[in-house]
């Protein structure tokens, strides 16, 4: 029998781009500075089960200039060890010309020694500057920033745990007080002490999770003074699932039903994921905890098609297609789908992992972070999957699988069916060992860039070159609702299109994307019209934007004024 | 143990192979030349071997097999019967091992290189395993071979090889209902959900009882947001199989679909008892692949199935069992217990002769006997039977009150 070779027949290569502006990234890591950086993953030939799942990173603006910073997870020991110490942190300041330089101790984070995973970052605080939580295999730190110096202050506040491994995090306004609160995902109960031993071909390799009891997430409510309570129980996500079956590795937030209050879908491994229903209940006393009920079964979202559970890592949802409604997409172990559900009304959700055309190329694939962001400015969400092999062993135990795998950048028809974009050369036929991965205009061109961490190996930023398309990036200022307007739903249209955009924390994996809507316009020269849906419940509507440029809206003034322009002052 | 389709090859194979047909599968070749002149006993051996592996006899199906090969040590067929039946002990390496004499013996033989490749697939030696059907397409190009090259083709990432294997299949043999659901789950894969509902239902139409191709196409038009229509399919398989997770799910993602809210909660409930169980089998399943001698870990892995109200699977694990330790007589009792519950009377007649072979003391397998005996119609060896439980327990109640109800009939 003979067969042509195979190519998945819905790819779009790298030169066809047919009514699309040219897509092409460029690995600027040596340029912006960040070759230095490597994740130490505290390996010391023992394979104990932390060293494969960090870390990530992101971008937030410590100094507040707009340029998106850089903040990258070192990783650390695992034992007592003598081999040097492993900055737990890494902070990069945007020059505002492409570089990067390091600023890790200025910031006052410098000489920290732990093993970390994951951030998150806003103003917290609403003081106007943005801080972030650092998880980690023991005690977890928030750092409160002052004028763009960090102190830590994580027992303070309340939200240091005892010990437990805890990996993606994310700050929302869950009673939409206009304070922030933590969401806190965990992951096992790990210690040395505990170390599963398995084995491949008389050598111990990674065990996968089923061997290790699960330990529940925490919720921690803000009180309105920089601190927090822990309110996990009362709030409901005691009752979503047993601890023990617990194995969070990815949350984002979300309001699938549109009902303004947000929600939670968390990604689990070799468990159902979990989708958390906001039951809009703030409460009428200060101390009382908004509740949650958990309906990953029930509304379709826990399992794949064949009631399975997988191997869920990073996670993300947002609007794909025309319907509007919310989309839920989860990465999974290879040989898994992707998990892809869409919203159909009535709190159910639909499997559209083979349908949406992620599911079959995703399936060679192990992915950690992904994300959903308008790669080609054409208007609607592309998806970017980071991937990487927890097994070092893995292509002499299953034919096919490789441990360093490159990313996967899934192209969006507008239909909610996307094609892989398969270029010939560059950044994503790299093999890679990702774990993190997160977005941010980080040279304010307009398009996205893309900064993808690998396990115990460097952090790659790729500049989004895209030839032509145009943008309008939107970045909002809460009065009433939470100071950065996470939780904001922005809706944009252009003529029949209608995008919609939100603000958040959290989501992929382990990392922090900037916290600016972009809507890719095509070739439109305006948007239409722009609805802003604050958290605290007011609405601000703006007709005729023009394209290509940055604003900034104030909640509840009506207006919005224009970023400063992308120069930096002492930059290009 | 999902490994059915090697031995029912192996019986094509030798049922043409040693003189029972026209001999023209092997025609010229070494083996057929060899079976022309091949000493009669060997050829009585091999015929009772192939049979004690059919009915999961496995220690004598290999008695059979070395006993064949005193008298026909050069002859292929000998080795193909005794790679089939450690495939069946999920020895791999082992039946590898006689399927590679197989060819050294005979280049041309039939049905080994395309149990190779089975062997290899299962392995996820997928390059080998497409490899080895190659070479078996060379000698005999059929559906079943094309249906597993696309499988193979299929698992390594070659959608458009596997497509062209299954339709290849069809051609073959438009009869064959496994090619027309796998190839519809690979249009599924692919993202191609009407094309996938179109060929599926054509190999639901080949074989309309089959619950598994039901339950495929039930839940494919669930993805597709035809809930009402995925009902009929899905609550079938929903309720013949409580141990089927998938179906379970599913039935209760459609049941929340059409607003039987509190119906659709029981399905979860089910259908997370059965995935729980179902992972335990996978852990058992794992156990016995890394440690096919132990006996422990089949009984463990049959107790999980008879749990799961998988009859068939832990027939078949407690035969592999019961290879390792002919005369263990829980795991014969075991044996003839499942299969009652299966209805194989016959079967379990046999199994309980067995038993009473090495001791005819046990009363209560000669009371098991006498039901098997009664369910059968043999109401004279029941009542026999039944009596000589009370020879060795003469206050047996049961075989009293069975046999005063025989009397009245």
């Amino acid at each position: 029998m003979a067969c042509s070779p195979d190519s998945p027949s819905d790819a779009v290569s790298g030169t066809e781009v047919q009514g699309r502006p040219a897509l092409a990234f460029t690995d600027v890591t040596a340029e912006a500075g960040l070759s230095a950086f490597r994740h130490n993953h505290g390996g010391f030939g023992q394979a104990w089960a932390p060293e494969i799942v960090g870390a990530g990173g992101g971008f937030l603006d410590y100094d507040g200039d707009d340029w998106p910073d850089i903040m990258l997870v070192g990783g650390g020991p695992l034992a007592e060890r003598s081999d040097g110490a492993v900055p737990a942190l890494w902070l990069y300041r945007n020059n505002g010309d492409g570089t990067f330089s390091l600023a890790t101790d200025e910031a006052g984070l410098g000489g920290r020694v732990e093993h970390g995973f994951g951030i998150a970052a806003a103003d917290y605080d609403n003081d106007g500057d943005e801080d972030f939580v650092l998880t980690t295999l023991q005690e977890n730190r928030l750092f409160r920033n002052e004028g763009g110096v960090f102190t830590e202050v994580g027992r303070q506040a309340g939200i240091a745990n005892d010990a437990e491994w805890s990996t993606s995090t994310l700050f929302f306004d869950a009673d939409r007080d206009g304070w922030l609160d933590l969401f806190t995902g965990n992951y096992v109960d790990w210690t040395p002490e505990k170390d599963l031993y398995c084995a491949f071909e008389g050598e111990k390799v990674y065990c996968t999770p089923e061997g290790y009891e699960g330990v529940a997430s925490r919720f921690f409510r803000s009180n309105g003074d920089g601190t927090f309570t822990d309110r996990t129980r009362e709030a409901g996500f005691a009752d979503g699932i047993e601890a023990r079956l617990d194995k969070t590795l990815g949350v984002a937030e979300l309001d699938f039903n549109n009902d303004g209050w947000p929600d939670l879908v968390v990604a689990n491994d070799t468990e159902r994921d979990l989708l958390y229903e906001n039951n809009g209940d703030p409460g009428s006393s200060p101390g009382q905890a908004p509740t949650f009920t958990e309906k990953g079964v029930s509304s379709g979202v826990a399992f794949d098609r064949h009631g399975k559970p997988r191997a869920g890592m990073g996670i993300d949802t947002g609007v794909i297609d025309s319907t509007g409604q919310t989309s839920i997409i989860v990465g999974n172990f290879s040989d898994e789908m992707a998990g892809v559900y869409r919203h159909t009304g009535g709190g159910l959700f639909i499997d559209r992992a083979a349908g949406s055309k992620i599911g079959h190329p995703s399936l060679r694939t192990l992915t950690f972070g992904l994300f959903l962001f308008d790669a080609d400015l054409d208007g609607d969400l592309d998806l970017l999957a980071a991937n990487g092999h927890v097994q070092t062993h893995i292509e002499r135990m299953l034919e096919g699988i490789t441990f360093r795998q490159p990313a996967q950048l899934y192209l969006n028809r507008g239909d909610g069916r996307f094609d892989e974009y398969l270029p010939e050369g560059g950044p994503l036929t790299q093999p890679l060992v990702a774990r993190g991965t997160a977005y941010a205009d980080y040279d304010r061109d307009g398009d996205l860039d893309v900064l993808i961490t690998e396990n115990n190996g460097p952090a790659h930023l790729w500049r989004n070159d895209l030839a032509g398309g145009r943008f309008l990036r939107v970045r909002l200022e809460g009065r009433q609702s939470n100071r950065d307007g996470i939780g904001a739903r922005l809706i944009a249209t252009v003529g029949a299109l209608q995008m919609e955009r939100r603000i958040r924390t959290g989501s992929s994996y382990l990392s922090q994307s900037e916290k600016v809507a972009t809507f890719g316009l095509g070739s439109a020269e305006k948007v239409d019209t722009l609805r802003v849906y604050w958290p605290g419940g007011s609405v601000d509507q703006f007709i005729k934007i023009g394209a290509n440029q940055e604003i900034r809206i104030l909640e509840g003034t009506g207006t919005f004024e224009q970023a400063p322009s992308p120069a930096k002052p002492g930059g290009v | 143990m999902n490994r059915a389709r090697i031995v029912i090859f192996l019986a094509l194979v030798l049922l043409v192979g040693v003189g029972c047909s026209t001999g023209s599968d092997q025609d010229g070749s070494v083996t057929e030349r060899m079976r022309e002149s091949v000493d009669p006993r060997a050829v009585g051996f091999l015929i009772e071997g192939q049979r004690a592996l059919e009915r999961g006899v496995h220690s004598a199906a290999l008695a059979l097999s070395d006993s064949a090969e005193r008298y026909a040590p050069g002859l292929a067929d000998v080795h193909f019967l005794r790679g089939a039946i450690y495939t069946k002990l999920n020895q791999g390496e082992i039946a590898r091992a006689a399927y590679e004499t197989v060819l050294q013996l005979d280049p041309e033989y039939k049905g080994a290189h395309y149990n190779l490749g089975l062997n290899a697939f299962y392995q996820g030696k997928l390059r080998d395993a497409i490899d080895f059907f190659k070479a078996e397409e060379v000698l005999e190009a059929t559906s079943n071979l094309y249906l597993e090259m696309g499988r193979a083709y299929a698992k390594l990432g070659e959608p458009d090889s596997a497509r062209a294997a299954y339709e290849q299949s069809i051609a073959l043999d438009s009869t064959n209902a496994t090619a027309f659901m796998w190839l519809g789950q690979h249009y599924e894969e692919m993202g191609e959900l009407d094309q996938a509902l179109e060929v599926s239902k054509a190999g639901l139409k080949l074989r309309p009882d089959n619950l598994d191709y039901k339950y495929l196409i039930g839940s494919l038009l669930f993805r597709t947001e035809r809930a009402e229509e995925a009902l009929p399919y899905l609550e079938p398989v929903a309720l013949q199989r409580p141990w089927h997770h998938g179906a379970q799910y599913n039935f209760g993602q459609v049941l929340m679909r059409l607003g039987r809210e509190q119906e659709a909660q029981r399905y979860f409930v089910q259908a997370d008892s059965a995935q729980q169980l179902t992972q335990r089998i996978n852990e058992a399943q794992q156990q016995v692949d890394m440690h096919p001698d132990s006996l422990d870990y089949w009984v463990n892995l049959g107790v999980l199935f008879r749990r799961a109200g998988q009859l068939d699977r832990a027939v078949e694990a407690y035969q592999v069992a019961a290879a390792l330790e002919p005369r263990n007589l829980f795991l014969q009792n075991n044996l003839a217990i499942l299969s009652m519950e299966r209805g194989d009377y016959g079967a379990a007649i046999r199994r309980y002769q067995a038993i009473l072979s090495i001791d005819s003391t046990l009363a209560d397998v000669w009371l098991n006997l006498g039901v098997a005996y009664a369910n059968s119609g043999y109401n004279d060896q029941a009542r026999q039977a039944w009596q000589n439980t009370l020879k060795f327990d003469p206050g047996h109640r049961m075989a009293r009150s069975f046999l005063a109800q025989l009397a009245q009939q």
